[in-house]
């Protein structure tokens, strides 16, 4: 019974940050291309909504790792910290983009309209590429036997 | 200090500041759903409306930052329960009106096809949609922004020089040809909203749809009309050189005055097309709107604007359909003709223009009933009349347009406005 918790345990977690890895990518690879070349394309609608299941899914996984993470093991501790500044860098990114969006809806050009430009961009950015690191972290750490609790 | 005693009190900032968020998140949401008759929590409401898919992604990663900061105990967990239980809650309420936008494009749809048909889309070419949004809604222009479009603006142009007061317009047109593009040059004249007292061009006025439009072929004015001036505050930022002492007739009548100059002038400068033009305002500008666009034909306004134009369309947003006493003199009992004639609904006929409206349902200013009256109005006579209505949507929550509201609303107006050109 608890190998089999075990075991479950370690595929969802192992599963969530593979396909945080990929989603993120995903993200990641159709921003830039967005914000290089700003169209109205399917492809973009696609864009959006694997952006915010990557953030659902990164939620997810910082909530299962809370759950499983041996904070006494160095690398246990290590993953711990690094969601604690996932969580708040995700905060900020999100802050950030939401000022963006406002700014940029009342600004007509000029220096202010770059600022909330790079506001919107840099949220953007921060929180898939930290997000992208988180996973790889869990997913490279996964069969670290120290790192997790199972039970 | 040693590193545990300032990691203890990093955790403790942190934890006050996650209890902050989560209590301000709870005030936001009762503001989302329940009218409170308040100045700052109606201000509040216009914005939150709006920005619910950002709250909602800052209070979910607050409660789970907020859990892990709570300790665990070993039996009763009720601290943690109800944190999750608190944050989950908020986080779905403020993903309602995201889950409500197929609800606004079902009733678009509805509208479209009573007034034009199931086969409307058809009478749209390729080479028109080719410009227009290809979906009604989507993340990317919630999330990061809904793009600039490229195209010229003029700022600040006089064109009323009278009664203490300058009024100015700003004029957005596109770059290239305008035979080439959708919008073929038809007038779009704009009117902000604020209660007939604040407000102004360009800030208040959805400045990115004006861009939007104009590149689209449309040619954009945004113009200045004269304020009451009350004296109280607001929040609303508005130049002290539109006040003055006006009533409705004032303003109708200098609007109707920018009208004769558009003929006479400003038509042949921007190469715009007077046989095509469309009055669009919000609010108080909104109730302009019905009363410019109805009223253009009825003899009360005779004189009062260019003959010239060719009214195609008008697009109220969110429109009081009243004729407050407090812009005309007297009152419904002594001067009763002109509480009708600036009442929109009043004036509907069978050769006014068709109107697309849009109208929030969490609107506590300006109620659904008012939107109403307009559309049966001219139902009634025969005029296509499509309103397109937005749950939760509250005041003025057209302003950002990338939010889940106006996205809708861009993708059916542009698709009216080539229909009726």
């Amino acid at each position: 019974m608890k190998m089999k918790k075990e075991k479950y345990s370690k595929a969802v977690i192992k599963y969530l940050s593979k396909l945080g890895i990929f989603l993120s990518a995903f993200s990641l690879s159709l921003g830039i291309i967005y914000f290089f070349f700003p169209a109205n394309s399917i492809l973009y609608d696609l864009f959006g909504l694997v952006l915010i299941v990557s953030w659902v899914l990164n939620a997810a996984l910082v909530y299962f790792t809370d759950i499983y993470l041996n904070k006494d093991f160095h690398m246990g501790k290590r993953i711990n910290r690094l969601s604690y500044y996932y969580l708040a860098l995700f905060i900020a990114s999100i802050l950030l983009m939401a000022f963006g969006v406002i700014f940029s809806a009342f600004i007509i050009s000029g220096p202010l309209l770059i600022l909330s430009n790079i506001m919107i961009i840099s949220g953007f950015l921060i929180s898939i590429l930290y997000g992208f690191h988180f996973c790889i972290v869990i997913f490279t750490n996964i069969d670290n036997r120290g790192a997790w609790n199972y039970e | 200090m040693n590193k545990a005693k300032s990691v203890k009190y990093v955790k403790h900032f942190l934890r006050i500041l996650c209890y902050i968020t989560l209590f301000v998140g709870i005030l936001f949401t009762i503001i989302l759903l329940f009218p409170i008759r308040n100045s700052l929590t109606m201000a509040l409401s216009y914005f939150i409306s709006q920005i619910t898919g950002f709250l909602l992604f800052l209070y979910l990663p607050t409660t789970l930052l907020l859990l892990k900061l709570t300790h665990k105990k070993r039996k009763k967990n009720w601290n943690r329960i109800s944190i999750l239980a608190i944050g989950l809650l908020l986080t779905f309420i403020n993903g309602l009106p995201l889950m409500s936008v197929p609800v606004s494009i079902q009733t678009a749809e509805e509208e479209f096809n009573v007034a034009y048909g199931s086969e409307w889309r058809a009478q749209i070419p390729q080479s028109a949609e080719n410009y227009f949004l290809p979906t009604q809604f989507n993340f990317y222009n919630y999330f990061l922004g809904f793009p600039h479009k490229e195209c010229n603006v003029d700022t600040d142009i006089l064109y009323y020089d009278d009664d203490g007061i300058r009024l100015y317009f700003d004029v957005y047109y596109p770059k290239g040809n305008v035979a080439d593009l959708p919008g073929n040059g038809s007038i779009i004249i704009k009117i902000h909203g604020g209660s007939w007292q604040y407000g102004d061009k360009s800030l208040g006025d959805v400045l990115v749809l004006n861009k939007y439009l104009a590149a689209q072929g449309y040619i954009v004015f945004d113009i200045q009309y004269g304020l009451l001036d009350s004296g109280g505050p607001s929040f609303i930022p508005t130049p002290d050189y539109v006040k003055g002492n006006f009533t409705l007739h004032d303003m109708v009548y200098q609007i109707g005055n920018f009208t004769k100059l558009l003929e006479i002038t400003y038509a042949s400068i921007y190469n715009a097309n007077l046989n095509s033009v469309f009055i669009m305002g919000l609010s108080a500008g909104g109730h302009l709107t019905g009363v410019i666009g109805l009223g253009y034909n009825d003899p009360y306004f005779a004189g009062n604007f260019s003959n010239a134009l060719n009214i195609k369309g008008i697009i109220p947003i969110y429109p009081p359909d009243v004729a407050l006493s407090f812009l005309l003199p007297g009152d419904p009992i002594s001067n009763p003709l002109a509480f009708e004639k600036f009442t929109p609904s009043n004036l509907a006929d069978s050769n006014d223009p068709p109107a697309i409206i849009f109208q929030g349902l969490r609107d506590d200013l300006v109620s659904l009933d008012n939107a109403i009256r307009i559309k049966n109005a001219l139902i009634n006579n025969n005029v296509n009349s499509l309103l397109l209505t937005f749950p939760f949507a509250a005041h003025a929550s057209d302003l950002i347009v990338g939010n889940s509201y106006s996205q809708v609303w861009v993708y059916y107006l542009e698709r009216f406005l080539y229909l009726e050109q």
